[in-house]
């Protein structure tokens, strides 16, 4: 067991380095002409624009530089600073400044659509073909059917018109602010455990140890709750870790839609402005964050299904 | 002597079900009982007009090919018919109430468990995988039994104790998953015995399981019978096992029950035509290098309206009458009734077929002589040298085949007998080699065709070996039309020189299946499984090969078809000298169709010799427990017989290390010096 | 047997005695008429709702066209008029104009036909290289563990970072994105086809071909691909919503070119407006409801057609 999840940590310290690298050197293919802002471009000289790349080391060989990074990152755990989305504030600084609003809007969001979505899909599953069912089919197909722009939209003027709600986000208020994002952000996830929850259950009940329970004299509200939640259950679980981790991340539509000055965004602004340091940060922790979310899965797992074990073979099922 | 007789001595033999029945009340009486499905808009009917009484304390099987109902009939007892199905007619009497009336689970809760209890077909799939097994009979307990807590869990471990679990109290705390097959049947039966039913209905319960496994299940609940005086409906297809476990035996084909009647009366005395085909089919009376008495045709689709008896188009012996009114039932003895016109007094007399007759002698392979030894020298067609064939690799290395060797004569049949997971289907694979080799060789005609072979020999090997699977069902391509399946081969290397010699051709192959030509231009969904089957071996024998591998090839099939599908492989062996390498669980055929068996035991070949000589004289235990297993369709022989257990255990191995001897000319068998020379004592 | 004997005009003896057999008879007994994709369609056919809207998808569809001949401006030939901008739906702009003065008729419907045509395409390409990448994944056992790998590698960087690179780097035209899209998109596609595969590789009638010397490319062809029909369908149908879905997504991040309309530059315009102006909003979402919440519910309802347990 701990020799097989060291094995696995070092292999995924080894996918996090390999994905930076990656994207590292992807970023030296981009023209350095994203570095300076438009007024800049117009009046600086060539020379100028020359001298202020060579002194961010942009001008050197990609290798030169890769190397540079790995040996502040190594020797000083160092990932350099923002150079334009905030001039020179290191960019672990500028995270930590951002993480913790994304984070608690993606939680309370997931809170509430976790408790939602599988109260939902339990019924659903549970009264199958009735007209709770239908409306929740209804209401998932809609979610996952239509653009989320527009599902945005249809929720900001409702929010703004009908409730007075703010349709844009304020530190100054950032309670009543942030009903709008949340909701937005849980209106896809509470369609997402619905459906996933109420496919699950329907699949459980299919089976064959279903019957022998039922030949038992087990009533069908026993079934539900002793044998069909807890194995339906099962496989959502495997993912939540992961949905927890990414909230860090933010959702970058919601967020740019609403103004909210939290992770989601961070990442494009960063790339367009060609922030790299910025870039290579952010993808650092979405790598690593993506890993640990699969790992913990398969952790959780272990826990509450004796046929999975770490490492091990898979008993068959 | 009389079957009449034979059945006599069987009553007197203290079947206890007499008893029930001198008693006169049934317990459950289902009269006229009326199944339909709807499938696909359209309406099937299931069950016909059925009726069968269930009398307290008998063992009664039900017996049946697949759609004969026998399934669907025993779960209207219970509520349990799928959502599109229903009981459209007729009463269950069960305790003073009708159970065809009954519609909510409410009303079922009352029967279900409490009085009715159910041991399914597959123990792999009806425990629930993240419950604790001795949870999932506490469960039982406390619904049924009124006992809680600690007090339940104590009983639960008993019960597993009971149905033969050693260590209960640490079983008690795992899983489905660290159970085998065999054991989670045990728990099945421990839940629907902690149910304390009056009547347990028994639904193929063994089916999925190997032959010794099922023998031991088989006994465990004989013996729970006994003990807890229980009213068993047994439900089977296989009449070695109805030999073994019943008291009174229901026939039924097409829906209906056609003969009902104490054991001997079924088996030694049948007045059914059905019946009697059913019972000369089995290949456990054949005669090598003779045919069967094989059933012809298919089972009839419910979908259509079935006049007359039902069994008429595939009786050879049918009555013009058969064709137009249904016969009602024959009352032969006070226990003994049968469907058939030949009942009546206007009816011809047909004697039963002889090998019926056969049945009531207690042996029933005929005298058997020792084989002269051939002339001619033998010639070597396939030789397995050494082999072993491994999967997966480092911690997870399986080892499927360890070190086998043996030779396979042009013109035999040469057959590999073992369990589920025992190896067998591998070594017939590596040969074909779909599954490479991990050291060893196979040698076709004295050329090695193992590992890396030129392009010349690999299209020699293509077209002189091929291969017939077990499953008809997914042996073929659903999406091909079988002009396409069965010139395939024809296809990839240009074996044809114009279109019209290939479609003569698949013809010529079609034809020597007997099926008939214009099917070519059907799919395989519109064929029957012996059908399907019949055109995988036109598919193997169009490429015109000297050796098949069969593997298992009638074992997915329903019992009537075997033994057309077993006629068909001999009938093209003799017609175009072809050598089989015949892999099976099933120890009733390979007697009927081998010339020398090897039985193989967790990817090891413990024994190998001449048909005869081997069941004469087995001498490896495991051979021996195998033997002992395999139910016989003779229910004399099968009470009787004792059931022998074999545990590797038995083998000490660590100074004396084994080896594969030749200890009588052609009789072979894997053991230590020691076993050997017992073995060769006991040879003679 | 009165009543018999009337019937068939044969004699009590004649009725008892033997009659003959016929061979092809007994063989007929047991034929099943169950063919799967007649179920399939029959099964389709069912889903009302969803043999509706594909009905009024292909109508809007061909509407786009006519829309263009009956509408009073050319979409090529708007012209920026500060005068007329935000005016409200009427006689002379059938949908009003945008925040530029723009005729919102023309723009609209040119921009409805551009993006059914993108995700269309896009949709087919992805699937066809899903297909045939997942098929070969699947099959050939000592191509897994590099496609594999390749797949951890790419799922694993957010593909915004190659969009937004693409886009900088190459350019936002529709035709670069699309490209971008279908290089990306394959994925999902080919890992579902590989499990897929999975599953039936191993199934006895690919012994059997194997057994006969069967090429791979003809097993592929011959006793693969038919049985992933219904999961292409499937998908493709899902693809279509999910392109239209995300072309707005990269639209609104201004990642596509905001030359030629397209439904998600229309909604990204109307961001800014559309609180006071809802006609801007209401027109293109409506039009993008439509066509997603069309191949949703298609390709569930075939998603459900094809599932074999729903052939009872």
């Amino acid at each position: 067991m701990l020799k097989y999840t060291l094995k696995r940590l070092l292999q995924s310290v080894f996918t996090v380095l390999l994905i930076v690298t990656i994207v590292f050197l992807l970023l030296r293919l981009m023209p350095t002409d994203y570095y300076f802002t438009e007024d800049e471009l117009i009046k600086l000289t060539d020379q100028q624009k020359l001298d202020r790349l060579q002194a961010a080391g942009l001008l050197d060989h990609p290798f030169t530089q890769l190397g540079r990074f790995y040996r502040q990152l190594f020797t000083k755990l160092d990932l350099g600073t923002s150079r334009r989305v905030q001039v020179n504030k290191p960019v672990v600084d500028l995270i930590a400044s951002k993480f913790s609003i994304s984070m608690r809007l993606g939680l309370t969001a997931l809170g509430i659509s976790l408790f939602i979505g599988v109260a939902l899909g339990v019924s659903q599953a549970r009264f199958k073909n009735g007209a709770l069912d239908h409306i929740g089919t209804a209401y998932t197909i809609f979610v996952n059917a239509v653009p989320h722009l527009v599902s945005y939209s249809l929720v900001l003027t409702f929010g703004a018109r009908m409730l007075g709600l703010p349709s844009l986000y304020t530190m100054r208020k950032p309670g009543p602010s942030s009903i709008l994002p949340i909701v937005c952000l849980a209106m896809g996830s509470i369609a997402g455990y619905m459906l996933w929850t109420r496919r699950y259950m329907v699949d459980e009940l299919n089976k064959e140890y279903i019957r022998l329970a039922k030949l038992k004299g087990l009533s069908t509200g026993s079934i539900m709750f002793r044998h069909v939640l807890k194995n339906a259950f099962v496989p959502l679980a495997q993912y939540l870790p992961y949905s927890i981790l990414l909230t860090v991340g933010g959702s970058l539509l919601v967020e740019r839609f609403f103004s909210v000055p939290g992770m989601g965004p961070l990442l494009t602004d960063a790339i367009s402005r060609y922030d790299t340091n910025l870039v290579q940060a952010i993808v650092m922790l979405y790598a690593s964050l993506g890993i640990a979310g699969v790992f913990l899965g398969d952790i959780l797992m272990t826990l509450i299904d004796p046929r999975i074990h770490l490492g091990g073979k898979e008993a068959a099922r | 002597m009389s079957g009449e007789a034979a059945a006599a001595r069987f009553d007197e033999g203290g079947i206890d079900g007499r008893a029930g029945l001198a008693a006169g009340q049934p317990i459950l009486s289902a009269r006229d009982v009326d199944v339909e499905f709807t499938l696909r808009g359209q309406r099937l009917k299931a069950i016909r007009r059925c009726s069968l009484d269930l009398y307290d304390g008998e063992t009664l099987a039900i017996v049946g090919e697949s759609g004969s109902g026998k399934s669907v009939f025993a779960k209207c007892f219970l509520g349990m018919l799928d959502k599109n199905g229903a009981v459209t007619g007729g009463t269950i009497m069960y305790s003073g109430r009708d159970l065809a009336k009954y519609t909510t689970e409410r009303e079922w809760r009352a029967i279900r468990g409490k009085r009715i209890a159910m041991v399914t077909q597959d123990p792999m799939t009806s425990l629930n995988p993240l419950k604790k097994i001795g949870e999932q009979i506490r469960e039982a307990i406390e619904l049924h039994q009124d006992i809680h807590g600690a007090k339940a869990k104590r009983e639960a471990a008993r019960m597993l104790e009971t149905v033969g679990i050693p260590d209960p109290e640490r079983r008690y705390n795992q899983y489905p998953h660290e159970f085998s097959g065999g054991m989670r049947q045990r728990v099945v039966i421990a839940i629907a015995m902690a149910c304390k039913p009056q009547i347990l209905i028994c639904d193929e319960p063994t089916t999925a399981l190997d032959v010794t496994i099922q023998a031991q299940i088989l006994q465990l609940i004989s013996s729970l019978r006994k003990d807890h005086g229980m009213t068993i409906i047994y439900i089977t297809h296989d009449l070695g096992v109805v030999a073994k476990v019943a008291d009174r035996v229901a026939v039924m084909y097409a829906g209906q029950v056609v003969e009902v009647g104490m054991i001997g009366e079924v088996f030694f005395s049948a007045n059914h035509p059905y019946t009697w085909a059913l019972l000369s089919a089995l290949p456990q009376l054949g005669v090598r290098g003779e045919s069967l008495p094989a059933i012809d045709g298919t089972p009839p689709n419910l979908f259509n309206r079935i006049v007359g008896d039902s069994f008429a188009p595939r009786n050879r012996k049918a009555l013009n009458i058969d064709f137009i009114e249904e016969p009602p039932m024959f009352r032969v003895s006070p226990t003994h009734q049968a469907k058939t016109w030949l009942l009546d007094p206007r009816a011809p007399k047909l004697d039963r077929p002889e090998s019926i007759r056969h049945l009531q002698a207690s042996v029933a392979q005929p005298a058997w002589t020792p084989p002269v030894p051939d002339a001619a020298p033998r010639e070597p067609l396939v030789e397995v040298r050494n082999m072993q064939v491994a999967f997966g690799g480092g911690r997870k290395r399986f080892v499927a085949v360890h070190d086998v060797s043996f030779t396979i004569y042009r013109g035999e049949t040469f057959s590999l007998v073992g369990e589920s997971g025992s190896g067998k289907t591998t070594i017939g694979r590596a040969i074909l080699r779909v599954n490479p080799l991990s050291s060893g060789e196979v040698l076709y005609k004295n050329r090695r065709i193992s590992g890396n072979i030129d392009k010349s020999l690999d299209l020699e090997v293509i077209r002189g070996m091929q291969m017939i699977f077990q499953d008809p069902m997914a042996s073929l391509n659903e999406r091909a039309k079988v002009d396409y399946i069965i010139s395939e081969g024809l296809l990839n290397h240009r074996l044809y020189s114009d279109e019209a010699d290939r479609e003569a051709k698949v013809r010529r192959a079609l034809d020597e299946v007997g099926l008939l030509p214009e099917f070519s231009s059907r799919f395989p969904h519109e064929f029957s499984g012996g059908q399907r089957q019949r055109i995988g071996v036109a598919r193997a024998l169009v490429m015109e090969p000297e050796f098949i591998v069969a593997d298992e090839p009638i074992s997915a099939l329903d019992v009537s078809i075997r033994a057309q599908v077993l006629n068909l492989l001999n009938d093209l062996k003799r017609s175009h000298n072809l050598t089989y390498l015949f892999i099976t669980h099933d120890l009733s055929v390979v007697r009927f169709i081998s010339d020398r068996i090897a039985v193989i035991h967790k990817g090891r070949i413990v024994e190998l010799a001449d048909t005869e000589e081997l069941f004469r004289r087995p001498l490896h235990p495991y051979t021996r427990a195998l033997f002992s297993a395999a139910p016989s369709p003779n229910p004399n022989i099968e009470r009787g017989k004792q059931l022998l257990v074999y545990d590797p255990a038995m083998h000490d191995y660590t100074t004396d290390k084994p080896v594969w001897r030749e200890i009588a000319p052609g009789h072979f068998v894997y053991g230590n010096q020691r076993e050997l020379d017992r073995y060769g004592r006991e040879a003679g | 047997m009165i009543g018999i004997k009337a019937r068939t005009g044969l004699s009590e003896k004649q009725l008892f005695d033997f009659a003959v057999f016929r061979f092809q008879d007994a063989e007929r007994a047991g034929y099943s008429e169950y063919s799967y994709w007649k179920s399939v369609w029959r099964n389709f056919v069912k889903k009302k709702s969803a043999v509706v809207m594909l009905g009024v998808f292909f109508a809007l569809f061909i509407f786009t066209f006519i829309a263009a001949v009956i509408g009073k401006y050319d979409v090529r030939s708007l012209r920026i008029v500060d005068s007329l901008m935000f005016t409200r739906p009427g006689r002379e702009f059938w949908f009003g104009t945008d925040n530029l003065g723009r005729d919102y008729w023309a723009q609209v419907w040119h921009a409805t036909r551009t993006s059914i045509i993108l995700a269309v395409s896009v949709s087919a390409g992805q699937i066809l290289l899903g297909v045939v990448i997942g098929m070969v994944w699947g099959y050939v056992r000592s191509l897994d563990r590099f496609f594999t790998e390749l797949y951890n590698l790419i799922d694993n960087i957010p593909t915004i970072i190659y969009m937004t690179l693409i886009a900088l780097m190459i350019g936002k035209s529709y035709t670069i994105m699309a490209c971008a899209i279908i290089g990306f998109g394959w994925l999902a596609t080919a890992r579902n086809v590989r499990n897929l595969v999975f599953i039936y590789r191993d199934r006895e009638y690919n012994l059997a071909s194997r057994c006969l010397g069967t090429s791979l490319w003809r097993i592929l062809t011959k006793n693969i691909l038919p049985y992933l029909i219904s999961v292409i369908i499937l998908r493709l149908a899902l693809a279509i919503p999910g392109t239209i879905a995300y072309e707005t997504t990269l639209a609104y991040l201004g990642l596509m070119d905001i030359s030629t309309p397209s439904l998600g530059i229309l909604l990204r315009n109307a961001r800014s407006y559309f609180l006071d102006y809802p006609y801007l909003l209401v027109i293109p979402a409506s039009i993008v409801s439509v066509i997603t919440v069309t191949f949703y519910l298609v390709g569930n309802a075939f998603s459900d057609a094809c599932d074999p347990r729903n052939h009872v």
